[in-house]
């Protein structure tokens, strides 16, 4: 009899272990790219329609342990138990320092300046050493939080690209994506060029893309620059009359004249466009010949607020733009070639449609988005 | 015994040690026989944290991104301080030597550090583009004879039996020359595939003369025969086939039984693995306390199997054996 309980009980035992077997079978998790791990899903197509590439910021993998860089589940410092806050930057650059090759911040390449200080005239948005708050022109934005890589960036991933935040100092500019005119870095071609790489690209941005990109990119930036959001002939919360900054018209947004990052010499330019490397390149390749040290003493920042993240040198971008439009009749620039033959180096006459005659254009207004 | 006898021996032992000694000296042997003598009195054990070195009170290191040794002495790059800072084995700063800039001793970015037998040192500089080489004194010497340019970016610098090794990061390869500038090989170019590399950190070659590159952008490091033959990946699944274990992975060295370590720099570990594979220990995990790390970068493992790694937020260079 108690054989006969004991086989009950051994089929029983054996019965219930291939029903959990088989559920446990079933809940088996097959990983996809659009849902990596259970419960988390991610975008499979990004926000220009392709297929999402993004797979370093977003698409953790299945055994990450990459949340406990920045967060503590239990000992945070601060309310999204992020740790650490003081060394946010420094993660960062465990990557973006050129020891990953592409997207070096303190690089002198990217579209959004560099973030390297050892350079003469370097202005830029100085991250984990400034409080929100004391951004200029900032009137609303009375935040005194540190400014660090993620006040703009959000390192989870983002429908914008370069992952721009959606909110910034607590304001939500937009719910459009904004998209940056991005071309294939030609320094990365054999990233870019590989089959192998299951999509990775490197792109280049030369800033925001279309005209509803160049406002949002506007709005973008007025977060924490509040009351520099100013259109044409209007005054400011402040009660000034500001350049316009947030309209999409060639020169009228702020990236059109400053960069994301910050700038130095070695990315100033002058009203015809050239840097302290075309000064200094010999004659014999189309350069000036300079020395650095004149190159450097012609180039360098002397306004008395500091180069404030500008892409052209003192006040040299107004002359880039203001012999053609509101002209300020003032004589152009000696130098090669016949501007009545378009052949100028730095300056050609241009109609305009506006005005309806010639009027003297620097060649490099075309570079002014 | 007779006195003439026992004075007899006694001079014979004094004039051969005096003639293995300096022999020694004179045929410069001890790099060749450090490595023997180590290996017959091993240290044994699981390595554990002995010490951390931070620099002096007065010049802190400031993201230390390799470390090496060289002769008795402790070489690091202090890349935020664009300088090498040199320590003895107790951590006492030694020399210091270089600034910011662009021209001869001056650095943007020293990244990989090694010395050849002579125990000159030579910086690889990541900006700059080129290998400087400096006495032991910290004096510059010349750039590494680079004749045909092919170093751009250059980021992990080894060398082994006369022999430098270095990879370039943004042109994907590992470069071998000899040290007066003829390239010897190339491996790599972008991509994913084997023999390929994204962003490659750093590498190391072991006593059978194979070559572990860190393949940073891929995840894994790829073992490569003396000829560049591809032979395996690790990367910490089994059999480096599945996904990755490492997240950003950087500093690779080998000590005498053949075990590898490999820093994964975003996960703050070093992962140890035997010659089959095999995981053996983990050194590290994040933090501030002794024996912990904060993105950890560059790893030296000397002929004595002490373990060097440098730990790049917490402003040191720490110590296992």
């Amino acid at each position: 009899m108690s054989k006969i309980k004991i086989s009950f009980t051994a089929l029983l035992t054996l019965i219930m272990l291939s029903m959990f077997a088989a559920l446990a079978s079933a809940a088996d998790f097959t990983p996809t790219p659009g849902n990596p791990a259970p419960g988390i899903n991610v975008g499979t197509i990004d926000n220009n329609g392709q297929v999402n590439q993004h797979r370093t910021h977003g698409n953790f993998q299945n055994n990450t342990n990459s949340c406990a860089n920045c967060h503590s589940t239990h000992n945070g410092d601060s309310a999204t138990l992020l740790k650490f806050e003081k060394t946010e930057s420094d993660l960062c650059l465990s990557c973006h320092d050129g020891t990953l090759g592409f997207y070096n911040v303190k690089g002198q390449g990217a579209g959004a300046g560099t973030f390297n200080t050892t350079h003469e005239s370097a202005s830029m948005h100085n991250v984990g050493t400034v409080e929100i708050g004391a951004a200029p022109g900032a009137l609303d934005n009375k935040s005194t939080e540190e400014l660090q890589c993620s006040s703009c960036h959000n390192p989870h991933g983002s429908t914008n690209d370069r992952l721009l935040n959606n909110t910034v100092a607590g304001v939500s500019y937009s719910t459009t994506p904004i998209k940056l005119a991005l071309t294939e870095d030609p320094d990365f071609a054999a990233i870019n060029n590989s089959s192998t790489n299951s999509g990775l690209k490197i792109y280049k941005s030369v800033g925001p893309k279309d005209n509803a990109d160049k406002t949002n990119y506007a709005n973008f930036c007025s977060t924490c620059h509040d009351t520099y959001d100013t259109s044409s002939g209007k005054k400011t919360a402040l009660g000034h009359y500001s350049h316009t900054t947030n309209s999409n018209s060639q020169g009228r947004n702020c990236a059109s004249c400053h960069y994301a990052h910050g700038t130095d010499i070695t990315l100033l330019k002058d009203a015809a466009g050239k840097t302290v490397a075309d000064y200094i390149k010999p004659v014999a390749e189309g350069g000036k010949g300079w020395t650095e040290a004149t190159a450097n003493a012609y180039m360098k920042d002397v306004s008395a607020g500091g180069s404030h993240n500008k892409k052209y040198t003192n006040m040299s971008v107004c002359w880039t733009c203001h012999t053609s439009s509101h002209p300020l009749d003032t004589p152009m620039p000696d130098q090669v070639g016949d501007p009545n033959a378009g052949t100028g180096e730095l300056w050609n006459y241009v109609w305009s449609s506006r005005y309806n005659k010639n009027i003297p254009t620097f060649n490099e207004k075309a570079n002014i988005r | 015994m007779k006195k003439t006898t026992v004075y007899i021996w006694m001079s014979t032992m004094v004039v051969l040690s005096v003639a293995l000694f300096s022999g020694i000296t004179f045929f410069d042997l001890a790099p060749t026989l450090k490595p023997i003598v180590a290996a017959a009195n091993p240290a044994g054990g699981e390595p554990e944290f002995r010490l951390s070195i931070y620099g002096s009170f007065e010049a802190p290191l400031d993201k230390p991104m390799d470390v090496t040794k060289i002769g008795e002495n402790i070489y690091v790059t202090d890349t935020k301080n664009n300088q090498i800072q040199v320590f003895d084995q107790s951590g006492n700063t030694v020399l210091k030597f270089g600034k910011e800039g662009t021209k001869k001793g001056e650095f943007q970015f020293p990244y990989g550090i090694a010395g050849d037998q002579a125990e000159n040192i030579y910086v690889a500089d990541l900006y700059n583009g080129n290998i400087s080489i400096f006495s032991s004194k910290g004096e510059f010497i010349k750039y590494f004879p680079d004749k045909n340019k092919a170093i751009q970016s250059p980021g992990g610098l080894r060398i082994y039996d006369e022999k430098l090794y270095v990879t370039d990061i943004k042109s994907n390869k590992l470069l071998v020359f000899n040290l007066e500038g003829k390239k010897l090989m190339e491996i790599g170019g972008a991509g994913q595939d084997e023999g390929k590399f994204i962003a490659p950190n750093a590498v190391a070659v072991d006593r059978d003369k194979q070559i572990y590159v860190t393949d940073s952008g891929n995840n894994r490091v790829q073992v490569f025969d003396e000829a560049g033959k591809f032979l395996k990946v690790i990367n910490g699944s089994k059999d480096g086939k599945g996904a990755p274990l490492f997240v950003n992975p950087r500093g690779v060295a080998i000590d005498s039984n053949g075990t590898v370590y490999v820093v994964s720099n975003l996960s703050h570990n070093i992962y140890a693995y035997d010659k089959d594979g095999n995981e053996v220990r983990v050194l590290g995990g994040m933090g501030t306390d002794n024996g912990k790390l904060y993105l950890p970068n560059g790893l030296y493992i000397d002929d004595r199997d002490a373990i060097f790694v440098t730990d790049t937020i917490n402003q040191r260079v720490s110590v296992f054996y």
